[in-house]
């Protein structure tokens, strides 16, 4: 009798338990977001897509309150930002190291993976070519390619990925001339694993540009070891007639593994490659003239007196009549002039953001102000001003993206 | 190794048996237990007429060696609190006893009037005292496949998060904070890897202390907000209990323990040993509604799968002690010299999410501790009593990454194609620890009514690290961490004590060191700037607690305590381990203001029937609290500690407990912890709101229980036999993986809900001497997470045979 009381007991508890859910309620209709434009936020703890159909209206974007997409599922760290993309639309992101995903905001307020790729090897998006890159086609680098010691060249793979089904058209391999070039340690002895970075991927007409950097290992970590700019330089698509530019003067050709494009063209067709000083991180513009495969020796323009990229590096922005923006400035690189201090012109702030965007000629980007909120401003180069959009959290942490997505 | 300890454990074998067949003919032995099978400790065993007796001890088991034996004797149990009973031997030299409660006496006047050991005296106070302390019997679990883990969860209170099967991570906690663990009082952080909640096997275990709130300051360390005390078995007689299960995934756990002390000189030999191996490869399946899917890759995509098998996971440990000392002598209770040795092998198959799927790396550990501990009552002047520990340690780990390629969920490795192999890791860590550990108590009177304790804890660890593939050596650059702990508490009795108070003051003490190299040089080979730096901390704070318990009545009262404590960073969350956890240099000490009180009542429905009621609630406001977080570096996800500016803990936790004799135990209870961000601004100028405010911090289970229930039948098939039937329910409740406010609830991800059954089947015989038992985890193969995706063992099924000689 005991035993039975005791086991009905166990039963009900049971029943209980297996009453309850196993998951959250979430609601069956839910509120249909706008899927015009986005941004991409972090929190402390956790990486949101914020999406308006008006980037320009006074509005709030915030997660808060179950708005917004939450990122958790696809990126272990909002680092991840800083490696994805968007083309056309959709998000472009390499989140593991193999997996290349497109994904796509859903009006329910999800982002669904519409297709993959799946790298047989280390895949983080390195650079993408959008001069080449059509509506359908993304033509794009991986972060690092592989040594080869038997040629002494970095094999740099570029992809050409159909976006219809997330397939290879094809690959090409530009191979790198691997210089004898190591800085040695106090102990006479060369850093250690010294390797080349591509920074800066460009077709101009018939010619591909490749701005890179050498980096090297000691017991303190890996850190950048050259302070020239090394620009490889071929044909294009044949990758053939291949030599190596070298300049001095500004350091190293800037970037790093991050998506954004740290080079532009301007109405001319000159190619402007941002460099950086290794040493004191000051930045400054090279030119490859229209037509040239030469650095122009007689060109330089130093923005050590400026606090280029002072957040993080950010997209640079061919702007139109002889402008771009190298954030938060505007610059004429022909005439070597900044032109507007886009923190002033907010009235006090700071960008943080790794990708901007133009939309009918005009620039929009996201500046933290002096009174520590968040907003979007549009910048006209033709007025030279800016006015302010939409407002954004002021608890979010850090603003990466600034999208259009149709 | 492994013939040096046959070889032992044959002479442990050998020595108890023989011990046997010289002494049957002219002892009485047996077990004395209470109404419900629970052993009693210090009753007394006296032949009628004679001065001649002996005591029970920890087990309950006595023995008595005489050669006045006759089929008249009588023999007479007595325990306090309990009602005396008298028997005639009548040629029986096996005699077990089953007292009933005498109710007329109280519960704790018993316990205390019985502590005839340090040990005994030290739980009687305990329970007694304002601690907020539960103790689990772990030789209740003894014929269980378990490890210390799967007895620990199902305290209230305490959450054990893991990553896998057998020797897997974990993270465990006490009402929401970062528990200390302890074996026998000596903080677990000084035996080795090899020596973990996970894979202890629960033999070797006596019981376990589950500190919730403010920790005695005996427990030296830094423990905040509760503790753990394993306190592993010790006898004073002959000992032996040899285990052996085999169970599913190829797991295979052996657990040796053994006394023997000579009745003459004194001198005690005991010995520990356990093995581990398992292969952890169990399936895992995917769950698209808990945003679990499992993939491969056909033609360039990633394409879901069912299930996966886990490869790769093995895992093994072993761990050997033994103790040489001396008892009952007039300069010391007990004094021991040690040595232990311990060793594991773990493969890492995933690192801190399923992204990774590693094929080589692994790690090893070989450990080695000698050890000396002292014990004294009435140590220099009448009621001091001294308890001082000294161990050195050292570590040689090794992580290694053989494979050159990665793998794929099918087990097989992958080409890297127009790519370079992987970098090979190959790094060597070599650790020493010491650690020396003085308490000493003053009582100042016989009843005890006012004690002083002193206690000083010192633990100073150095981490060497060198690269055994890259050109350069990082021996140069040493990490190191000493901590210093002083506690002084004063314990307090009154109104023939019903009312208890024990009021401490604590001092912590933490100095790391670190050496980083940050010299920078231009392509000329000159340099730029920087040099070898050394970096150093010091902290030190004070902290302070009270804790206090009044009896209402005789069964049935209130506690209260408050602290403010602190809990150290350990040395793998400062430095990082060299695998799966990253370093933080920036973590700070953690601070808690801490509030606890707690009901308990305990009832006889008569003299059949019991049933306790705990509930307990507690309040904590967190500073630095250190939590753990996954980031990823060069794309492999890592593990981490961090702080969080300040956190707000609070919750509840209630159990009852029912029994009828020893047939019926049943055992449910029920937990609710919450934790919100208690910090508002993220800012120095206070002008930014964090977003988290007020919030529950995601990622962690609040609410959960357990359910055990278990019956019993004695003397089956055979007399002395017991065949027990038991069933255990572990509950979580769904929990959001991020801050369940931000982003859309469509998308966004949980942890589900899981309800986790257990059956053991269990026949012992010839008194205990003899079980064998079978065991269904996880019966009903539950998705079981811990951690977002990361799903345990399923169903798993163990055999488990085990032999004890007393």
């Amino acid at each position: 009798m005991k035993h039975n009381r005791i086991l009905a007991c166990g039963a009900l508890a049971l029943a209980l338990l297996a009453s309850c859910k196993d998951s959250p309620d979430v609601p069956e209709t839910v509120e249909k977001i706008s899927t015009e434009y986005s941004v991409w936020v972090t929190s402390a703890t956790g990486s949101y897509l914020l999406t308006t159909d008006n980037l320009m209206k006074d509005t709030l974007l915030t997660p808060v309150g179950n708005k917004g997409i939450d990122l958790s599922a696809y990126l272990p760290a909002a680092f991840y930002a800083v490696y994805a993309y968007n083309h056309e639309g959709k998000f472009y992101v390499s989140n593991n190291g193999t997996r290349f995903s497109q994904l796509e905001i859903q009006n329910n307020a999800t982002l669904k993976e519409t297709d993959n790729y799946a790298f047989p090897s280390n895949f983080f998006l390195g650079k993408v070519l959008k001069d080449v890159s059509t509506k359908d086609e993304l033509v794009m680098t991986k972060t690092a390619g592989t040594f080869n010691e038997a040629k002494n060249v970095l094999e740099q793979p570029i992809y050409f990925m159909n976006l219809k089904d997330m397939t290879l058209n094809k690959t090409l391999n530009v191979d790198i001339p691997f210089l004898k070039y190591a800085p040695l340690k106090p102990d006479k002895t060369p850093y250690t694993n010294p390797y080349m970075v591509p920074t800066s991927i460009t077709v101009r007409g018939n010619k591909l540009f490749v701005g890179h950097k050498y980096r090297g290992t000691d017991v303190s970590g890996s850190m950048d070891i050259s302070d020239t700019t090394y620009v490889y330089v071929c044909d294009y698509p044949d990758l053939t007639n291949g030599k190596m530019l070298k300049d001095a003067r500004g350091g190293f050709a800037a970037g790093h593994w991050e998506v954004q494009t740290l080079t532009f063209m301007d109405d001319n067709n000159d190619l402007y490659i941002v460099t950086k000083n290794r040493i004191a991180s000051t930045y400054g513009l090279i030119r490859i003239k229209s037509g040239e495969t030469e650095i122009d020796k007689d060109y330089f323009f130093d923005l050590k007196d400026y606090n280029v990229f002072k957040n993080s590096t950010a997209q640079v922005q061919k702007l139109g009549n002889g402008k771009a923006y190298l954030s938060p400035y505007v610059v004429d690189p022909a005439n070597k002039k900044v032109i507007a201090d886009l923190r002033i012109l907010v009235g006090g702030g700071e960008s943080k953001t790794t990708m901007n965007f133009m939309e009918n000629g005009k620039l929009y980007d996201v500046f933290k102000t002096d009174a520590s909120k968040w907003f979007v401003f549009e910048y006209d180069p033709a007025t030279n001003s800016v006015k302010r959009g939409a407002e954004i959290d002021p608890g979010i942490t850090h603003v990466y993206h600034v999208n259009k997505l149709k | 190794m492994l013939r040096s300890t046959s070889t032992f454990i044959l002479f442990i074998i050998f020595t108890v048996f023989a011990q046997g067949q010289t002494t049957t003919q002219q002892s009485i032995s047996g077990f004395i237990k209470d109404n419900f099978g629970k052993p009693i400790q210090g009753a007394t065993l006296m032949i009628q007429g004679q001065s001649q007796g002996t005591s029970s001890d920890v087990d309950g088991y006595y023995k008595l060696v005489t050669t006045t034996l006759s089929g008249q004797t009588i023999l007479q149990v007595t325990a306090l609190g309990y009602l005396s009973e008298q028997r005639l031997l009548n040629g029986k030299y096996i005699q077990d006893f089953q007292l009933k409660e005498d109710r007329n006496t109280i519960q704790e006047v018993t316990v205390s009037g019985i502590a005839k050991t340090e040990n005994e005296r030290k739980v009687a106070e305990i329970k007694r005292s304002g601690f907020n302390v539960s103790v689990i019997d772990m030789n209740m679990h003894a014929n269980q496949t378990a490890n210390i883990n799967q007895i620990l969860r199902t305290a209230p209170g305490v959450t054990f998060r893991e990553d896998g099967g057998l020797g897997s991570n974990f993270v465990f906690r006490i009402n929401g904070l970062d528990a200390k663990i302890y074996i026998d009082g000596v903080p677990m952080d000084n035996f080795g890897s090899s020596m973990s909640l996970n894979n202890i096997p629960v033999n070797l275990v006596d019981r376990i202390e589950i500190y919730k709130g403010v920790v005695p300051a005996f427990l030296g360390s830094d423990a905040l907000g509760g503790a753990v005390n394993i306190i592993t078995k010790q006898r004073s007689r002959h000992y032996l209990d040899l285990s052996y299960s085999y169970g599913s995934f190829n797991t295979h756990q052996a657990a040796l323990v053994g006394m023997y002390t000579n009745p003459k000189n004194k001198l005690s030999v005991r010995t520990n040993a356990f093995y581990n191996y398992s292969d952890n490869n169990y399936t895992m399946y995917s769950e698209p509604k808990y945003g679990v899917v499992y993939e491969t890759t056909v033609d360039n995509k990633f394409v879901p799968i069912d299930k996966v098998k886990r490869f790769k996971d093995r895992y093994y440990s072993a761990m050997g002690q033994i103790e040489v000392g001396l008892r009952d002598k007039s300069w010391a209770d007990q004094f021991f010299v040690g040595l232990t040795y311990s060793a594991n092998n773990k493969q890492n198959q995933l690192g801190a999410t399923i992204s990774d799927v590693n094929g080589g790396n692994w790690r090893e550990s070989n450990y080695l501790m000698p050890t000396l501990s002292y014990k004294k009552q009435n140590f220099l002047v009448d009621r001091l009593f001294a308890d001082i520990y000294a161990s050195t340690s050292y570590d040689v780990s090794n992580i290694r990454d053989t494979a050159r390629y990665n793998y794929n969920w099918g087990g097989t490795w992958i080409a890297n194609q127009g790519a370079k192999p992987n970098l090979l890791q190959d790094e060597e860590q070599k650790t020493t620890n010491w650690l020396a550990r003085t308490n000493f108590n003053y009582d100042f009177d016989a009843e005890r009514n006012h004690s002083l304790n002193l206690n000083y804890n010192v633990n100073a660890n150095n981490r060497k690290t060198q690269d055994r593939i890259l050109d350069y050596d990082m021996t140069g650059l040493p990490s190191r961490m000493t901590r210093h702990i002083i506690g002084l508490s004063w314990q307090n009795q009154w109104f023939n004590k019903r009312l208890v108070n024990n009021i401490a003051i604590k001092y912590y003490g933490l100095d790391t060191y670190k050496e980083v190299d940050e010299r920078k040089y231009d392509t000329n080979n000159q340099l730029i700037s920087g040099a070898i730096v050394s970096y150093d901390k010091f902290f030190n704070y004070q902290g302070y607690s009270f804790a206090s318990r009044f009896r209402i009545f005789n069964d049935g009262g209130v506690k209260f305590s408050a602290e403010r404590a602190y809990n150290m960073p350990t040395m793998n969350a400062l430095y990082g381990d060299g695998q799966n956890q990253l370093a933080n240099w920036e973590l700070k000490p953690e601070r808690s203001d801490n509030l606890n009180s707690g009901f308990y009542y305990n009832t006889f429905l008569n003299e059949n029937h019991f049933l306790n009621f705990d509930f307990s609630g507690f309040y904590r406001l967190a500073k630095d609290y250190i939590n753990t977080r996954i980031v990823s570096v060069d794309g492999q996800s890592k593990f981490q500690a961090y702080n969080i500016p300040g956190v707000k803990l609070y919750g509840a936790e209630t159990e009852i407990r029912y029994g009828y004799k020893d047939i019926i135990t049943a055992t449910v209870n029920a937990s609710y912890d919450k934790a919100l961000d208690n910090v508002k601004y993220t800012d120095d100028t206070n002008q930014e709101v964090s977003l988290t405010y007020g919030y529950q911090i995601p990622n962690r289970p609040w609410v959960y229980g357990n359910m055990d229930i278990g019956v019993a039948q004695n003397d089956w098939f055979e007399k002395g036999s017991r065949t027990q039937l038991s069933w255990t329910t572990h509950f979580t409740r769904w929990y959001y993986l991020s801050d369940s406010h931000l982003g859309s609830l469509a998308s966004k991800n949980h942890i589900p809900s899981q309800t986790v059954h257990s059956l053991i089947l269990s026949y012992s015989w010839s008194r205990n001497k003899y079980n064998v038992s079978g065991e269904a985890r996880n019966l009903t193969n539950e998705r079981a997470y811990d951690n977002f995706r990361l799903q345990k063992p399923g169903r798993a099924f163990y055999v488990k045979l085990r032999v004890s000689l007393m």
